[in-house]
């Protein structure tokens, strides 16, 4: 397996092999791939398929489509790659979350920033309500306390209009 | 889906791009969350995140409005680069006429403001949610008239330095804890 990481002097492009945790498998091009850090770093240590165990099928072939763009970067492209950026964070939170968890563990950071800023922009103007049910949290609070904890900043609480809504 | 407990570097990197007034809002959405939010590292990484909080950025002056009914004390808080007033605020803890004095910044977000003269409080400010906090100071050593006491602000604690007669002692009360050593 460590003999691989030279052949690239042969001209040929070099193809690396993804592996989702469904055992499907994506061939790329090295040079898309190691946007990813984890994966750079994998490669760098001679390997050439590489098993995402964190990663599902629906994930990496999200996650694919934005390496693939990302690659074509350039300075003419700027507003193509902003609409495409715009068009990728589009997804349901929970489409989100997997994908952040993801871009996490592989190390993407613009993707990684990308996710998180999109994700915070929605929940800016949530309720608080809205916001333990986008992320599944059970409030740990007794009345009291939970009380006590907004009494700390009532001028974040008070005249603004929160979103309901959990999309 | 994420976990929020324990929070993972996922949802601290969430967090950290919200605004502060969401910020504010979240914090009782669940304890682990709170959690999140107070720790200095995380105010840290919001402050670098939002850029209109940088260190030091701000310059403070004390403004007091002489009205007829009531006296009251506010302070303005400026850019220290382009001198635009970003804040007038209230001084929530203090009666109007005392002075304070500025001492310094620590964990980016605190400034130390104190009461000067014969008070055994200082004040602790917080940019990254606007408030204000109360630090006791070990009472024992301010009734001693004999004693003089000077503060000081280093890395991410607050200095108490006391002379008295004999050798100067010194506290450091820590800025986010509430204990206090000799």
């Amino acid at each position: 397996m460590a003999s691989s990481s030279s052949s690239s002097k042969t001209g040929l492009k070099k193809m690396l092999t993804l592996k989702s945790s469904d055992g499907d498998e994506f061939e790329l091009e090295e040079s898309i791939v190691i946007q990813c850090q984890t994966i750079k770093h994998m490669v760098e240590d001679g390997f050439s398929l590489i098993p995402l165990q964190n990663v599902d099928t629906k994930t990496l072939t999200k996650i694919i489509e934005y390496m693939k763009k990302h690659a074509e970067k350039t300075e003419s492209n700027k507003e193509e790659i902003k609409n495409f950026n715009k068009e990728f964070v589009k997804g349901s939170f929970d489409d989100q979350f997997e994908l952040v968890s993801a871009a996490n563990y592989l190390h993407i950071n613009g993707l990684m920033d990308l996710l998180c800023q999109s994700i915070a922009d929605r929940i800016n103007n949530k309720s608080v309500r809205a916001v333990r049910e986008i992320f599944n949290i059970s409030n740990d609070y007794t009345p009291d306390e939970e009380e006590k904890v907004r009494d700390e900043h009532k001028w974040a609480h008070e005249g603004g209009e929160f979103d309901e809504s959990l999309d | 889906m994420i976990s929020a407990d324990p929070p993972g570097d996922e949802m601290t990197n969430i967090l950290s791009t919200l605004l502060v007034e969401a910020l504010m809002q979240f914090r009782s959405v669940c304890k682990s969350w709170c959690s999140i939010i107070r720790d200095p590292h995380f105010v840290n990484m919001h402050m670098n995140h939002h850029s209109s909080y940088k260190e030091s950025s701000y310059l403070i002056s004390k403004d007091i409005m002489l009205d007829v009914a009531e006296i009251k004390a506010r302070f303005t808080l400026y850019s220290d680069e382009t001198f635009t007033e970003h804040k007038k605020m209230e001084f929530p803890l203090w009666e109007s006429i005392k002075s304070f004095e500025v001492f310094g910044c620590c964990n980016v977000a605190r400034k130390v403001i104190n009461e000067t003269e014969y008070d055994d409080f200082v004040v602790s400010f917080n940019m990254a949610d606007h408030v204000f906090e109360e630090i006791m100071l070990p009472k024992s050593c301010l009734d001693d008239g004999e004693l003089t006491v000077s503060l000081a602000v280093f890395r991410d604690s607050l200095y108490l330095f006391v002379h008295g007669r004999e050798l100067p002692g010194w506290w450091h009360v820590l800025m986010m804890g509430e204990d206090c050593s000799g």
